[in-house]
């Protein structure tokens, strides 16, 4: 089953569903704030941890979640190591590659180990909210933030037309691979006829998609998921709701913990 | 005077619930895809448009709603003629519903209900009406149990249903399918326009128009039937009358469906009139039990 299908499986059926859409944005953006800010490399370590857990947790597969991070990974690790060179003056490792002399330091290895905690930890902090949180939920909360529409309807194109692209590039790629078409020299010549037939059939699948939409009168406005709830019980309308409290109490644990700075 | 308009548009609706003239169109401004396009639908009739591949049937249903603006030509929808500001077009798109190809293109939410009420929910009807015609929609078709269901997880027939159904909830009595049966294995296909027949019989307001190039199909299923062959129709009428024409069905490079084949053969072997033109194979036995066998 494709990417696109297995997270919008999950939004749909993970065991925070119901728990409100404002409260998730809450929770996930504050704490993901939290984590921008302290220099606590435990706390970082336990906003991960704990993340990842409810993530899990909720429903989402473990095999899953794993291969998700490690895609930013892949992108965070070259950079990363980047810096042990070039940050610091005290070295750990040295080396040399053809007549080089590469040195790496204390210094850039720690604020790289630090750099990249942040980032997965941010990562975790959305992960939860993407994979808790159907599209159409969203929308809707950033509508009732009063998001310019412009925003909302662009999120939400953006959220379909990454999903045709990876898409297309993995159907594409599968019959270039069925007809070798990335054995040696073929390399260059395969990417990029790779990626100009994937753009092509992109295009092509965005233009029908905007035409169905168009077909069905779509205005920006995207059914939520309440519509298939039977008996009305959302009527009342609260600010505050258990869930939220919990959240909230979580966070300012945290926040005491980055601030006071008491724990390393 | 107004009540004047009402009675023109209910003569005119009472004959053909949509009528093409003249219809031209270009994609690149280079070859004309469409030609001249005439054609009518009539209120209540099932048509099959026929067609090879390229033949230009996709480009004219999306004429249909105003998704393509014609160069030159004109539209008449339920005797109104087509304009193409925002109002005009929401209005004939609630009128006429059109159901692509590939129905993966068409369900953009991820659960049935939400994908049937998509329509609904950007015409800005009430939740309680958004509600009850997504159940309407979804008995219509029989898919009831499909709900609460996750779009991608359906076989291709029902997610074909699917798509009908997000197309009903906007009540249209215009359906236009484009290739409905492209995809689905036979007893799928048989499925489908089961459907699609007992839509018709629960409503006779329902005109359907669907584009094919399965002859076999357009026989057996259609009222009417109409030939496209490079950007023009060719010919329309009776499906025996149209499909039964060899020198049509030849330069539009179609083949005769085979029933019909053998019939003629059968005609040209008995000494007499054969007896009505059979529609299936039963029937085709049975012409062939009285001519042959006697
Ligand atoms: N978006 C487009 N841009 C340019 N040309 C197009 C486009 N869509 C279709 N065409 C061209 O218009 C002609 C008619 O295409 P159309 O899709 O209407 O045919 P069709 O009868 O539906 O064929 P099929 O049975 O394969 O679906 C073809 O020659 C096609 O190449
Ligand atoms: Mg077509």
């Amino acid at each position: 089953m494709s990417l696109h299908h297995t997270l919008e499986g999950y939004t749909v059926s993970n065991k925070l569903v119901n728990i409100r859409t404002g409260d998730k944005i809450f929770f996930s953006i504050f704490t993901l704030i939290i984590a921008v800010y302290t220099q606590s490399l435990f706390l970082l370590l336990l906003i991960l941890f704990t993340m990842s857990c409810i993530t899990i947790w909720s429903g989402v597969r473990i095999k899953h979640y794993l291969e998700l991070m490690t895609i930013p990974l892949t992108f965070l690790l070259p950079s990363i190591l980047v810096l042990a060179f070039l940050r610091g003056s005290e070295p750990v490792l040295t080396f040399s590659i053809i007549g080089m002399h590469l040195a790496m330091m204390r210094e850039g290895l720690e604020l790289g180990a630090l750099l990249m905690m942040r980032s997965m930890t941010g990562i975790s902090c959305l992960f939860f909210l993407i994979m808790t949180t159907p599209i159409a939920e969203m929308l809707d909360t950033m509508k009732k933030f009063r998001m310019p529409e412009i925003v909302v309807e662009l999120s939400f194109m953006v959220y379909k037309l990454i999903f045709v692209l990876i898409e297309e590039m993995e159907s594409t790629k599968k019959a270039q691979d069925a007809r070798l078409g990335y054995l040696r020299g073929n390399r260059i010549k395969s990417l990029s006829l790779l990626l100009s037939a994937m753009l092509v059939r992109s295009l092509e699948k965005a233009q029908n998609m905007e035409r169905a939409l168009e077909a069905r009168c779509y205005a920006g406005k995207m059914p939520s998921l309440k519509l298939g709830i039977k008996n009305e019980s959302e009527n009342k309308v609260h600010i505050i709701s258990p869930s939220l409290i919990l959240m909230i109490l979580f966070d300012a644990c945290l926040l005491v913990m980055a601030v006071g700075g008491s724990v390393i | 005077m107004r009540a004047h308009k009402d009675e023109e548009d209910i003569k005119r609706d009472a004959e053909n619930m949509v009528e093409v003239q003249d219809l031209w169109f270009s994609y690149d401004k280079k070859k004309w895809v469409l030609k001249g396009v005439d054609m009518k639908l009539k209120r209540g009739d099932k048509t099959a448009l026929v067609g090879s591949t390229g033949a230009g049937k996709t480009t004219l249903l999306l004429h249909l709603n105003g998704l393509l603006t014609p160069d030159k030509g004109k539209i008449n929808i339920s005797g109104t003629f087509l304009s193409y500001n925002k109002k005009a077009l929401t209005e004939v798109r609630k009128r006429v519903g059109i159901v692509f190809q590939n129905p993966n293109d068409q369900i953009v939410a991820p659960i049935v209900f939400q994908d049937v009420a998509l329509g609904p929910v950007n015409l800005g009807l009430t939740e309680g009406e958004v509600k009850e015609r997504v159940k309407r929609a979804l008995n219509e078709i029989n898919i009831e149990d499909l709900r609460d269901r996750k779009a991608h997880e359906l076989s291709e027939g029902e997610k074909k249903k699917v798509a009908i159904a997000g197309v009903l909830a906007m009540e249209p009595n215009i359906l236009v399918l484009d290739e409905p049966t492209s995809g689905l294995d036979p007893e799928s296909s048989e499925d489908l326009l089961n459907t699609i027949d007992s839509l018709c019989e629960q409503n006779d307001n329902m005109s359907v128009l669907a584009a094919t190039h399965d002859v076999e199909l357009a026989y057996e299923w259609a009222d009417r039937v109409m030939v496209m062959r490079e950007g023009e129709i060719v010919k329309s009428g009776e499906p025996y009358a149209v499909l039964g024409d060899e020198a049509v069905i030849k330069s539009s490079r179609l083949a005769m469906p085979r029933v019909l084949k053998i019939y003629k053969g059968i005609e040209m072997m008995a000494s007499e009139n054969p007896g009505m033109p059979p529609k299936s194979v039963e029937e085709l036995l049975k012409v062939m039990r009285d001519n042959l066998w006697r």
